[in-house]
């Protein structure tokens, strides 16, 4: 077990450059989500810690020692790859015990610890198969064998659970988190499904165009994004986003005209900033009855026609248009909207998150707060 | 009552056989099927009727001789040294070349301008025909004056009867064959490397795996169906081809590079004895017959490949 940090890593590919001056520190034990779009760096990041890249520069540590020009063997980390990489010619328990073969352990030491291994995992009674001959949870279950049995300092899982369906993806991901709580082994996993990120994650590193967008646990990340980016990037539906006019010291003038009075707090914020972009998350629009006439001056109301509404059970998922902008609304009180109504949609500016539409920063105190507190 | 349900079967049998997936199916296959029969089939079948006759010299018809023509050719002295001289060359052909194409592909299988270039040139020696190659090698071979011994003599060794000699010329052949036939190999052993996932290396350097260890328990089993693929081939190269027997030695001096194949030849142009290259020829077809079905077995279990 051991901390990780990554001071000033730039990594490119001829004149691509994927990685651009990242720092971060994992403390001991903790279990990291790298989260962001194809492309964003994530994955040569878990490869650099790796040794399986080589880094243009920077430095990184895991403990106190410096790994840059260690070989990937003598680094003590275990990787979990999409695919799996099972060794198709082995038997599970020859996967398994692959590394301390590798090592030199004797036989006798080495079933034993498969053995182990294999009962914590379940795996006892497919000692003898050949990976071809498992379940993708199976193989997935094995995969974490080969990495747990040599009790590595470091744990790199690179999308583990992307190949396997919906539902065994769930459970897959329930046991990961289980195993990591009972190893203490500190591990980076590397997604692009922000539901494993959220679920999973001690904290969750977002990551886009090779950079650091943002770290921090995962309700702090939803609750507060330092940017338009993190924003949109978390939550499912989209976080819906909706350009305004500064038409005051503490006034907003929407596309449709409808004025609304910011809070004095987020006001002093925009300083002296013209347009602005309200970003609201779609459980925190409700869907009410007729246009309220005692309507509080911090509150938005647009009438809007429904296009699509999607049930997941408990909640409704309420896509409608208010003029061109397409609006999601989760809700449990759907009140009565069906497809083709029209109805309205209220909001309130407490909840809203304002982003610069230069730069994309968010503009919210909390947000501002987040950016400032230990990154 | 049983008979009935097996008649009533075997009808069924029959509709299925000819129902009309299976008549389409066998007419797709027919075309090949009728050349096949006629090439391939038929003249096997054929010469293995033939080897039960034989027509002594001056006898008007083929006489029935049963198994008269095998002790025949198990008795000659020329058919058993062609044997011991086409395992000698089996064994010093097959494992070198594959071993060298091997290394070969290993040095090469990374794409570069500088390694497409190497792979030409070592497959290069495949492009030409075995007729030429052999031609080329009586030069590279004549004594005293050939390049091999211009060379040899600069380093001051003596000139050497590399084709004459009777102890050496089979090795000389054997030289030409791993020298034509290395490359070829190289190029399968270099599409087998391609096909085996980086991702494996990368798990194996994780583990704890160095360069030896990466080749012994990932490289070599994962190569395993393109190895006795590969095998096969050589083997078969070794019983099929005698052109360079032909132009560079007739199988001699003293019957030291006289392969099956050439021996076959010889008796059936040369010494006008039909019965006993026909008979040679069953066993040799039996032989590479065996070889194939035990190799595509051993290429069936070696197939690890997910499905």
């Amino acid at each position: 077990m051991a901390s990780i940090a990554f001071k000033q890593i730039y990594k490119s590919y001829g004149n691509i450059s994927v990685i651009k001056g990242i720092d971060l520190e994992i403390k001991d034990g903790e279990l990291v989500v790298f989260i962001g779009p194809s492309g964003c760096g994530k994955s040569t990041m878990l490869r650099l810690l790796a040794g399986l890249e080589e880094e243009d520069s920077g430095s990184m540590y895991i403990g106190d020692s410096l790994v840059n020009s260690i070989a990937p063997k003598d680094r003590n980390i275990a990787m979990i790859f999409q695919n799996y990489a099972l060794y198709p010619h082995m038997t599970v328990a020859e996967n398994i015990g692959f590394g301390l073969k590798l090592r030199g352990m004797n036989k006798k030491n080495r079933i034993r610890a498969v053995d182990e291994t294999a009962s914590l995992l379940g795996l006892e009674h497919l000692l003898t198969k050949q990976p071809r001959q498992l379940s993708g949870g199976q193989r997935q279950r094995v995969a974490m064998g080969r990495a747990i049995i040599r009790n590595p300092k470091v744990f790199l899982m690179d999308e583990p659970l992307s190949n396997l369906d919906a539902k065994l993806r769930n459970q897959m991901r329930i046991e990961i988190k289980k195993l990591q709580r009972r190893l203490k082994t500190t591990t980076i996993f590397v997604t692009h499904d922000q539901i494993e990120a959220m679920t999973l994650a001690d904290r969750i590193v977002v990551l886009n165009d090779g950079k650091v967008q943002q770290v921090g646990a995962p309700s702090k990340l939803y609750s507060s994004p330092v940017n338009k980016f993190v924003a949109g990037f978390l939550g499912s539906p989209s976080i819906n986003f909706i350009h305004a006019r500064r038409t005051g010291d503490n006034e907003l003038t929407l596309p449709d005209g409808q004025c609304v009075l910011l809070p004095v707090d987020q006001a002093q914020i925009l300083s002296d900033l013209r347009e602005v972009e309200i970003g609201i998350r779609p459980e925190q629009i409700d869907i009410v009855k007729s246009r309220q006439t005692t309507m509080e001056e911090n509150t938005i109301t647009w009438s809007s026609s429904v296009s699509l509404i999607e049930s997941l059970g408990s909640e409704k998922l309420v896509y409608s248009y208010h003029g061109e902008h397409e609006v999601a609304v989760k809700t449990t009180n759907s009140n009565g909207a069906v497809e083709g109504s029209n109805i309205q949609l209220s909001f309130s500016m407490n909840n809203a998150h304002l982003f610069a539409l230069n730069d994309g920063r968010c503009l919210s105190p909390l947000a501002g707060i987040a950016q400032k507190g230990s990154i | 009552m049983r008979d009935n349900t097996t008649t009533h079967g075997k009808k069924r049998l029959v509709k299925s056989f000819f129902n009309a997936e299976h008549i389409k199916a066998w007419l797709y296959l027919s075309p090949a099927l009728l050349f096949l029969l006629l090439f391939t089939y038929y003249p096997m079948v054929q010469v293995l009727w033939d080897s039960f006759f034989h027509r002594p010299y001056g006898a008007d018809k083929e006489l029935f001789v049963g198994f008269d023509n095998y002790s025949r050719l198990l008795n000659d002295e020329n058919f058993i040294t062609a044997v011991k001289n086409n395992f000698i060359y089996a064994i010093g052909t097959v494992i070198p070349s594959i071993v060298i194409g091997f290394g070969f592909a290993l040095c090469l299988t990374q794409s570069s301008r500088f390694k497409n270039c190497i792979r030409s040139l070592l497959f290069f020696p495949t492009l030409v025909p075995l007729v030429a190659a052999a031609a080329l090698w009586m030069f590279i071979y004549f004594p005293g004056i050939g390049l091999l011994d211009y060379y040899l003599a600069k380093l001051g060794i003596q000139s050497t009867d590399w084709l004459g000699s009777p102890d050496n010329a089979l090795y000389s052949l054997m030289m030409l064959t791993i020298w034509k036939n290395a490359g070829f190999y190289m190029l399968f052993f270099i599409a087998g490397l391609q096909g085996i996932g980086e991702e494996y290396y990368e798990a194996a350097s994780l583990e704890g795996a160095g360069w030896w260890q990466k080749l012994r328990y990932v490289t070599l089993p994962l190569l395993g169906p393109t190895s006795a693929f590969v095998f096969v081939i050589a083997l078969i190269h070794v019983f099929t081809h005698v052109d360079h027997v032909i132009v560079m030695t007739l199988g001699g001096p003293m019957g030291s590079t006289n392969l099956v194949l050439y021996y076959i030849y010889q008796n059936a142009h040369e010494f006008n004895d039909l019965a006993k290259a026909t008979t040679a020829t069953v066993l040799s077809v039996m032989v590479l017959l065996a070889i194939s079905f035990f190799s595509i077995r051993t290429m069936e279990r070696g197939i690890h490949y997910e499905s």
